[in-house]
């Protein structure tokens, strides 16, 4: 009888815990599921922001661009010498606020209170790096290729500076999408403790109250 | 009623306690419909009838404590995580320490936050979320 009863407590006691085992495993999916959904949605929205912008600047860069060329007082030669040096500025330029929007996400991440790892630095550090080179090797390319274009006529000016609007737009697109996705990626797996949020929330509690 | 309110407010923290007890006025009301109100212990707890007694000695009083909590102002404080039964204890008193008035809390979960929270109460509503924080920022920036 008293056999029965341990048999009977112990089954009771293994299917118990087999079913909170169960229970936890289908949450733990259920939140990645939805950190994923996240995830892509803040990045969809970015990639908004960004096109947005570059169309701005694309067309802006076209005008100026046109300006340029079809100014009477400049020789072929002054004309691709300022060709040449807008769109190193305006390339400069994009490319530093996309850095900046990089390094800006992570400082209003820290501020906000979270406790980032190492590697989350590390990536802040490579990815400003990699821009870098990424812009200085692109245009001693671009100044090559202007130089070889001494001479020809402005239609081919023209469509050389289509094509290279075309390509920086995709590379900068691409990088964007590719960034902001391992930053919210961060954010979502590993990048708050439980510890943090609560003190987190309870910082915006008491600051909520600081200002009422 | 003050006095009854004083005694209630603070054992009914939050808005799913307050609503479960204006549930069992509303069952008592119902139910009893008469004037007599010796047989509320049926619908509360021995606790609830030690303060109840005190101050509901007609069926009007019973009525007007209903329309009375029904007043009483919720705050609600949205976070990214499920919070522990001690969290969600802690940050609860904390809030009643702060408001200084009758009021009952309201937590809720919404992972969209990423971390921070945001509040609402009466009228006033801020967002000290991260993901609040990276909307704005890129408002400005972008």
């Amino acid at each position: 009888m008293v056999f029965l009863l341990g048999l009977y407590i112990t089954i009771l006691t293994a299917a118990n815990l087999g079913l909170m085992l169960y229970i936890m495993y289908e949450r733990y999916f259920a939140f990645k599921k939805e950190g994923r959904k996240v995830a892509e949605q803040i990045m969809r929205e970015h990639f908004d922001n960004m096109k947005f912008d570059q169309q701005t600047l694309l067309a802006d860069m076209r005008n100026s661009v046109q300006t340029v060329i079809s100014s009477t007082e400049l020789s072929g030669q002054q004309t691709l010498q300022s060709l040449n040096d807008y769109m190193i500025k305006a390339h400069t330029e994009h490319l530093a606020k996309f850095s900046e929007f990089s390094s800006k996400l992570y400082s209003v991440l820290i501020s906000s209170g979270n406790n980032f790892s190492e590697q989350m630095k590390q990536y802040v550090t490579d990815s400003n790096n990699r821009i870098e080179e990424w812009q200085s090797s692109y245009i001693s390319v671009m100044k090559n290729e202007i130089d070889s274009l001494i001479g020809n006529e402005k239609q081919k000016l023209i469509e050389f500076t289509e094509q290279e609007k075309k390509r920086i737009t995709s590379y900068i697109k691409e990088m964007a999408v590719k960034d902001t996705s391992i930053i919210v990626e961060e954010v979502l797996s590993n990048g708050i403790s439980v510890k943090d949020q609560e003190k987190l929330a309870q910082q915006a509690v008491e600051k909520f109250f600081n200002e009422l | 009623m003050k006095e009854l309110l004083q005694e209630l407010v603070p054992y009914l923290k939050t808005k799913d306690a307050m609503s479960y007890f204006v549930n069992r006025i509303d069952t008592a009301i119902l139910e009893l419909s008469s004037s007599d109100v010796t047989h509320l212990d049926n619908y509360f707890t021995l606790k609830e009838m030690g303060t109840l007694t005190k101050y509901i000695i007609s069926f009007d009083d019973l009525k007007k404590l209903r329309e009375e909590l029904m007043q009483i102002p919720v705050i609600t404080i949205k976070i990214a995580f499920r919070p522990s039964a001690y969290f969600e204890s802690m940050l609860t008193d904390s809030i009643l320490r702060a408001v200084k008035e009758f009021c009952v809390v309201q937590i809720v979960f919404d992972h969209h936050l990423l971390g921070g929270a945001v509040v609402d109460f009466k009228g006033r509503y801020r967002d000290y979320s991260v993901s609040g924080a990276i909307n704005e920022w890129r408002r400005r920036k972008i």
